[in-house]
């Protein structure tokens, strides 16, 4: 008879003839940290008993009585040999050595749908463990992966808003841009705010086509899938506790340069001799002007002498808003961190349970944010293991509080008076009209921005909340049935009351007021707070039953079935209110009319009706996916592994033939080391993979049918009452999924002792079908289309390797990322603008040119200033021209200058790891080479229309032979568009972008019982970490970071203990 | 392996059960819809952010109003371009918002008749149709005011994109303006037939306001008899509706209000560089034209530092009033009824509207005195001022030679004057025909 060990997720099975006195030998697989090691190899030597560890890292074995020699195996281990009596009274605890830091080695990795020890993956995987998780502090999980994860690029540009993480360049253009993100096997639907990055035990990065094709047309853009920690049987309870502190430095805002301010002034004094404040001095909505512009508008009407404004104009030269928004706003921000987990298993039985909690103080003084968070699950074999079954819960709630906001002023205003009372700065009117509306029975309606600190009362709050229950039955040794299912909800309310106190209802209620006939005035905004409210409730079940089928036949061929389906629904529903004239202390609000026109009060001509603030949402997300998985491998040396998955969503107003897409992958993998004519090459590790598939993508806010939305009028409009409906899209019967076609090559290979360890991988992935947005004429109702029109090619290359220098008592090893990726356009049907082009620096839409990147830089070139007047010149058939309307007429994509690409083409990092006894040091330098990116200068057309500048004025071209050393433009006469438009677009302002930053620095002093024996608990480490370092290199000479172009990456310090007991 | 056929037999129709029809047709957001009902064609006509809004081109290339150079200078370069009537007014890679937002409403209202054409006909099927008829044909007809040249001077080379389809594979006809003009009345006259005879609120058309709008095509194309018809139609309908001068507020900020008994059709354009500026002054000889007891001159503007600024809009606020209001019929029955050798008559529908607009009959009396078309007309531009109808009398009126001196505009030191009759439209803009083209 038969007897079958299942090992969770890679089936092993050997048969052996049944003994009567046969008992069972029970035991757990750790490694050094106490993580459970899935997949480590259990063998008698000289017998046949052999088992893998499941994933909680325990195995058991039905063996005779007898005494036996035991090796317990486990890539990237020192492989662990003992002498064993059977049978043995306790289940073994096993803690294998690591043989080498090379992580990447030692990895189960995990698509979400099953784990693969790395060894016999096929696909494309980065993994971080534990350890590099844990590296970095801080509260977002996705950061953890910065520059620590091989062809993981996080944007810093224009871009980063919208797209801030790419894995092996982008894959779409418009539609959703971000990975899929996976917790504990299901897609996360909520903020990754609420993931404690202390419960994260490990992340996998799936790449490529075979690695991600099971998630089908969500994959596109790669998967990260994390993993939270999990209890394992019969292990010892394991409590750990992490704390750390942050401080991080204030933002700068003397970062952006800008021009002097008496230089300013001076531009002021002369628009105003031009009599270029006119207009808006007598503008009927009573616009605010400047200090500078008020004070010489007194002088001109005679209020005051020429002494005396001269007088203001010098103080005003002497002050700058910006110092005193530093030292009455800004500080270093503080966050605190705390994590406290627990985990451990009985008999048949794991469990896990953790409790985190988050605290930050913003840079903005009063303004902070904190999270809890829990989590806890329970895993139990049930039925003589024949039934397993799981359930985890969490919970997370996070809070952010804002008190304060900073104010906006001109830039040589004062926040404080000469005694050093808040000062009233200038809002929305001019100051003469404020001063002329005293005494009339208005609330005050100046500003005084530092009597606002600490008094907003504005507060966001977000419940996350997740189950998920699993069933697992073995329904034969080989065969087993998995039910999991998932319960997502998350409500996020927000409430913001602005209190009378404000200026901001101070103004509204004042502009809304109206003189009645008997003089008094009415409000028909009432007086008291305006409340804000808003709401969002989203929730998703996920439902997915899946069989897996595991067979080894004779230890010779091996293979592992795994198929299933997926539905899933997330629905989500959400208002914003607001409430006039509320009182906090007594919970009422008064009713307002919000159809009538009020005449303002500061201007009768503009009538507009009472905001309402009303709006409504609502979404439906629906997925019904098949899916399914063949992994063959022979003699663990040949694996062949075939993936397919069909999604079908409820994109709106498709087909239903064409709501679902079809996607596959296929892989191959041979472990040369494996092979007798290598066994003297002393490489006890060289493996070949390669990979082919398809992933997808979808955006659901388009539509083959023409859409159209329900809008809320705005309250300046004069029906606010119409219910009416805009045109969203037009028809677009051709829509179809975006598809990425994915082949990855790679060579993984560890020398003996994991001295020199690593992994180089080449792909080529070929998106068609992408979806794009283009110019199209105007006659046809629309200024731009949405639909699938591109196709883009990007090969690179991702290199990863570890050396190990030194492993005796001092251990120093090094990691080194490389990526290099070359992405260019193959074909488009519709060509950019040119106005397209030139607006990509600092915008974030992609211009497809066929041959280039999807983001460049493109300017007109630059033909230096002319040696007379300072103007920038440029090109014109070949000849320095000063026509800016011909050179922009002549423009072509062709004869636009291309520099390169907009995103780095070669970025990596270089981590040096070093220890000794219990310390540790750890730093970790990254580096991005290979594009280009326009850099900011003075703007003479906004400055000659009364806005402050750049720093760049004060090096512009002053007098003939300045030419010489700037090539910053003159001051025009007049503003002039044109000249200003050339300038902001040429070439003299590109910068290459390429770089050397120092990252990060950790250090780390462990206590261990190993060591320090007196210790009451197992370890402790005590660590440092410092991020954002500064630039250590740089190609351009440029004052600003290259990839922070209008604000200073922060740096920050961290102090933290963790103590395992 | 009896286990796992019973188990396909337990998961198939579980994971059937997901994929039937309904579960994948839920709307992926509530607010979005597939328009196909008659509320649908409703709430799409009722945009009327979109279209009830009219150009700002032709009031800044009109004659009604002149700035000064520091207000001009802080105009957007097209706007400077329009305003000193440049033949290239939009940079080469600049679109137009007026250009672009006239087509939008020519999408909207395609879309709403193909919506319409598979619906049960019912009468509110046929007003809907009606309304989006009109719609269409007020935008064409302002595209071609703005970018063709007078039909009187149509040489069938100034031609532009027309669709009549909402599919966006299809390329545009490119028409002269005769065959635009063609298309314009027929469509009003499909509308007219349609529309419900009155309507609940002012952003709606009606059937009054199909044959206003006719009014204003005859009179642009010299069909005088049709245009007395069409205005004598409006007339009838609105006697008595006509808002008496003598009982407005002259004191009063903004003196008429927003849907006064006057307006037919609500309309605005609207700019906070143009409309909005304290420096858009009435021109100085416009002002000069409004005599001894003419009632208007107070109602409409205001001093202002260098010049008189407009207060009469019919929007009750800066924003210009560009809708069709009923004094515009009085004022088209009477033009063509001079033209038609009808004079006394026109002069007698002129008094109509002038015993609501001039203080004492005598102040009107006083002005019969002279030549009636001159009168007719100068009445016209006293009366339709700042309400984005002079453009379309200068191109008609230098079309006939009638329009007397050309004006001049002066920014910087320097004069500009207004092109030639038979230059008086705008190129399209460059971007556009490279789109058109590519």
């Amino acid at each position: 008879m038969n007897r079958f060990l299942v090992c969770l997720l890679i089936v092993f099975s050997l048969s052996l003839s049944a003994r009567s006195q046969s008992v069972e030998l029970k035991g757990l697989v750790w490694d050094e940290s106490g993580l459970p090691l899935p997949g480590a190899f259990v063998r008698l030597l000289d017998t046949e008993y052999t088992a893998i560890c499941d994933e909680t890292g325990s195995f058991s074995l039905d063996v005779p009585v007898g005494r036996y020699r035991m090796s317990v195996s486990y890539i990237g281990m020192e492989t662990h040999e003992q002498e064993l009596e059977i049978p043995v009274a306790e289940p073994l605890e096993i803690r294998l050595l690591a043989q080498s830091i090379d992580l990447s080695a030692v990895d189960v990795v995990s698509t979400g749908y099953q784990q693969i020890p790395k060894e016999r993956a096929t696909g494309s995987f980065a993994h971080l463990d534990r350890e590099l998780v844990q590296r970095r502090v801080g509260a977002n999980v996705l950061d953890r992966l910065e520059d620590v994860t091989s062809g993981l690029l996080f944007n810093h540009g224009p871009q980063a808003a919208n797209d801030p993480i790419t894995i092996r360049g982008r894959s779409t253009i418009f539609s959703d841009t971000q990975p899929l993100i996976i917790v504990d096997n299901f897609p996360y639907d909520g903020p990754m705010e609420n993931i404690n990055p202390n419960d994260v035990a490990s992340i996998t990065v799936l790449k490529d086509a075979a690695a991600s094709s099971i998630w089908g047309a969500r994959a596109g853009n790669g998967v990260i899938v994390i993993t939270t920690y999990r209890g394992s049987e019969d292990q010892a309870m394991q409590v750990s506790l992490n704390s750390n502190l942050t401080a991080t430095e204030a933002r700068d805002l003397f970062y952006m340069p800008q021009m002097s301010i008496p230089d300013f002034i001076g531009i002021e004094q002369q628009l105003f001799a031009n009599n270029f404040y006119r207009a808006l001095e007598n503008n009927a909505n009573k616009p605010k002007l400047s200090p500078v512009v008020e004070t010489l508008i007194a002088q001109r009407d005679g209020k005051i002498t020429s002494v005396e404004a001269e007088a203001r104009l010098q103080q005003y030269r002497a002050s700058d808003i910006r110092s005193d928004l530093e030292d009455h706003y800004l500080q270093s921000s503080i966050s605190q961190q705390y994590a406290l987990s627990l985990r451990g298993g009985g008999k048949r039985h794991g469990y896990h349970l953790s409790l985190g909690y988050d605290q930050s103080a913003a840079d903005l003084r009063d303004n902070g944010k904190s999270r809890w968070t829990l989590a806890g699950g329970n895993q139990w074999s049930l039925l003589r293991d024949k039934l397993e079954a799981g359930i985890d819960l969490n919970f997370a709630r996070q809070r952010s509080d804002t008190r304060t906001v900073l104010p906006n002023g001109y830039a040589y205003e004062s926040l404080t008076d000469a005694s050093g009372n808040p000062a009233w700065v200038t809002h929305t009117y001019s100051t003469r009209y404020i001063e002329s509306v005293e005494g009339k029975g208005l609330l005050d309606w100046r500003y005084f921005p530092l009597d606002e600190i600490g008094r907003l009362d504005s507060r966001n709050e977000a419940h996350d909340f997740r189950i998920s229950p699993s069933l697992r039955w073995n329904i034969t040794p080989d065969l087993d049935l998995g039910v999991y299912y998932q319960y997502w909800s998350n409500l996020a309310s927000g409430r913001d009351r602005n209190s009378q106190e404000l200026f901001y209802t101070r103004d509204l209620i004042n502009k809304y007021s109206q003189t009645e006939d008997d003089g008094n005035l009415s409000y028909p905004v009432p007086l008291g707070d305006v409340l804000n409210v808003s709401e969002n409730k989203s929730h998703s079940h996920t439902f997915r039953p899946q069989l897996t089928y595991s067979k080894d036949m004779g230890g010779i061929h091996f293979l592992n079935v795994l198929a299933g389906a997926e539905v899933r629904d997330r629905q989500g529903l959400g208002y914003t209110d607001r409430f006039y004239g509320y009182r906090d202390d007594m919970g009422s609000s008064v009713l307002v009319d919000w159809v009538s026109r009020f005449p303002m009060y500061y201007n009768p001509g503009s009538q507009v009706s009472i905001l309402s603030a009303q709006s409504h949402s609502g979404t439906t997300d629906r997925f019904v996916s098949y899916y399914g998985n063949v992994g063959y491998d022979y003699r663990h040396r040949y694996f062949l592994t075939l993936s397919a998955r069909k999604d079908q969503s409820n994109i709106f107003g498709v087909e239903a033939n064409k709501r679902g897409v079809p996607l596959w992958s296929m892989g191959g993998a041979w472990i040369l080391s494996e092979e007798s004519f290598l066994d003297g090459a002393r490489m006890p590790f060289l493996k070949l993979r390669a990979t082919y598939g398809y992933s997808g993508n979808v955006d659901k806010s388009l539509s083959s049918d023409v859409t159209a939305r329900y809008v809320n009028f705005l309250f300046y409009d004069v029906l606010p009452q119409m219910r009416a409906a805009v045109l969203v899209n037009p028809p677009n019967p051709d829509l179809r999924w975006e598809k990425i076609r994915m082949a990855n090559l790679a060579l993984d290979w560890e020398t003996e002792s994991g001295f020199f360890a690593g992994s180089l991988e080449y792909y080529d992935k070929q998106s068609s079908d992408l979806l794009g947005e283009y110019s199209v004429p105007a006659s046809s109702g629309q200024m731009s289309f949405t639909g699938n029109f591109a196709e883009t090619q990007t090969r690179g290359v991702d290199l990863n390797m570890n050396v190990r220098w030194f492993r005796k008592s001092i251990q120093w090893s090094t990691n080194l990322l490389f990526s290099q990726l070359r992405e260019k356009v193959k074909d488009f049907e519709k060509l950019p603008t040119v106005a397209n082009l030139l607006g990509t620096a600092f915008s974030a839409a992609p211009q497809p040119i066929v041959g280039r990147p999807l983001y460049g830089i493109y300017t007109y070139e630059w033909a230096g200033l002319s040696p007379d007047k300072g103007n920038p010149m440029g090109y014109l058939d070949g000849e320095a021209s000063e026509d800016y309307l011909a050179i922009s007429r002549a423009a072509t994509i062709d004869n636009l200058q291309y520099h390169g690409p907009a995103r780095p083409t070669v970025f990596g990092a270089l981590r040096n790891d070093l220890s000794y006894r219990g310390f540790s040091l750890s730093v970790n330098v990254s580096y991005r080479f290979g594009y280009y990116y326009k850099r900011r200068s003075i703007d003479y057309f906004t400055l000659l229309r009364g806005e402050i500048g750049h720093g760049d004025f004060d090096r512009r071209w002053k007098q003939p032979g300045d030419e010489e050393f700037t090539q910053i433009p003159s001051l025009p006469p007049t503003a002039d568009s044109r000249r200003n438009a050339f300038y902001a677009n040429s070439g003299i302002l590109v910068e290459k972008g390429d770089h050397i930053r120092l990252n990060d620095v950790r250090l780390a002093y462990t206590f261990s019982q190993d060591r320090q024996s007196w210790l009451p608990f197992r370890s402790a480490q005590l660590y440092a970490y410092a991020h954002n370092l500064g630039i250590i290199w740089k190609a351009s000479d440029d004052a600003l970071d290259p990839d922070y172009q209008t604000s200073k990456p922060l740096t920050s310090a961290s102090f933290g203990v963790q103590l395992d007991f | 392996m009896k286990n796992i056929k019973y188990l396909c037999l337990l998961l198939g129709p579980l994971a059937g059960l997901f994929s039937c029809q309904g579960y994948l047709d839920e709307k992926p957001e509530k607010s979005i819809l597939v328009p196909s009902t008659v509320e649908d064609v409703r709430a799409l006509l009722d945009y009327y952010t979109t279209i009830n809004e009219n150009a700002l081109i032709d009031f800044i290339q009109a004659d009604d109003w002149v700035t000064d150079d520091p207000n001009w200078q802080r105009l957007a370069p097209w706007e400077q371009n329009a305003y000193l009537w440049q033949e290239q007014v939009f940079e080469p890679v600049e679109r137009s918002t007026d250009y672009s937002r006239l087509y939008r409403k020519i999408l909207t209202v395609n879309v709403s008749l193909d919506v319409l054409q598979d619906l049960e006909s019912s009468d509110e099927v046929r007003h809907l149709k009606g309304e989006a008829l009109f719609v269409r044909a007020l935008a064409y007809f302002q595209l071609a005011q703005l970018f063709l040249p007078s039909p009187v001077l149509d040489d069938g080379e100034i031609k532009i994109p027309v669709k009549l389809t909402p599919d966006m594979n299809q390329s545009p006809q490119w028409w002269t303006v005769s065959e635009v003009l063609v298309q314009v009345e027929q469509d009003l006259l499909d509308s007219y037939g349609l529309i419900s005879p009155g309507s609940l609120s002012q952003n709606r058309p009606n059937k009054k306001v199909a044959q206003a709008v006719l009014a204003r095509l005859y009179l642009y194309t010299g069909r005088w008899e049709e245009a007395l018809e069409s205005a004598e139609y409006v007339l009838d309908q609105n006697t008595g509706s006509l808002l008496d001068y003598h009982e407005q507020d002259s004191l009063a900020p903004y003196p008429f209000a927003l849907f006064n008994s006057e307006v037919l059709y609500y309309g605005i354009t609207s700019s906070f560089s143009v409309t909005a500026s304290a420096a858009t002054y009435v021109n100085m000889d416009l002002t000069e034209k409004y005599g001894k007891g003419d009632l208007r001159s107070a109602l409409f503007f205001t001093k202002g530092t260098n010049g008189n600024l407009f207060k009469g809009s019919y929007n009750g606020d800066y924003n210009l009033f560009t809708g069709i209001a009923l004094p515009e019929m009085y004022l088209t029955g009477a033009e063509a009824l001079v033209r038609l050798g009808r004079t006394q008559e026109g002069l007698s529908l002129l008094g109509v509207l002038a015993g609501n607009r001039y203080q004492r009959p005598e102040d009107w009396e006083e002005n019969l005195s002279k030549n009636p078309l001159d009168l007719v007309l100068e009445e016209r531009q006293k009366e339709q001022v700042f309400r984005g109808t002079r453009w379309m009398d200068i191109k008609r009126l230098s079309a006939m030679g009638e329009l007397g001196e050309s004006p001049i505009r002066e920014i910087g030191g320097k004069a500009y004057h207004m092109p030639n009759p038979n230059r008086l439209y705008l190129e399209l803009p460059n971007i556009e025909l490279d789109l058109e083209f590519q």
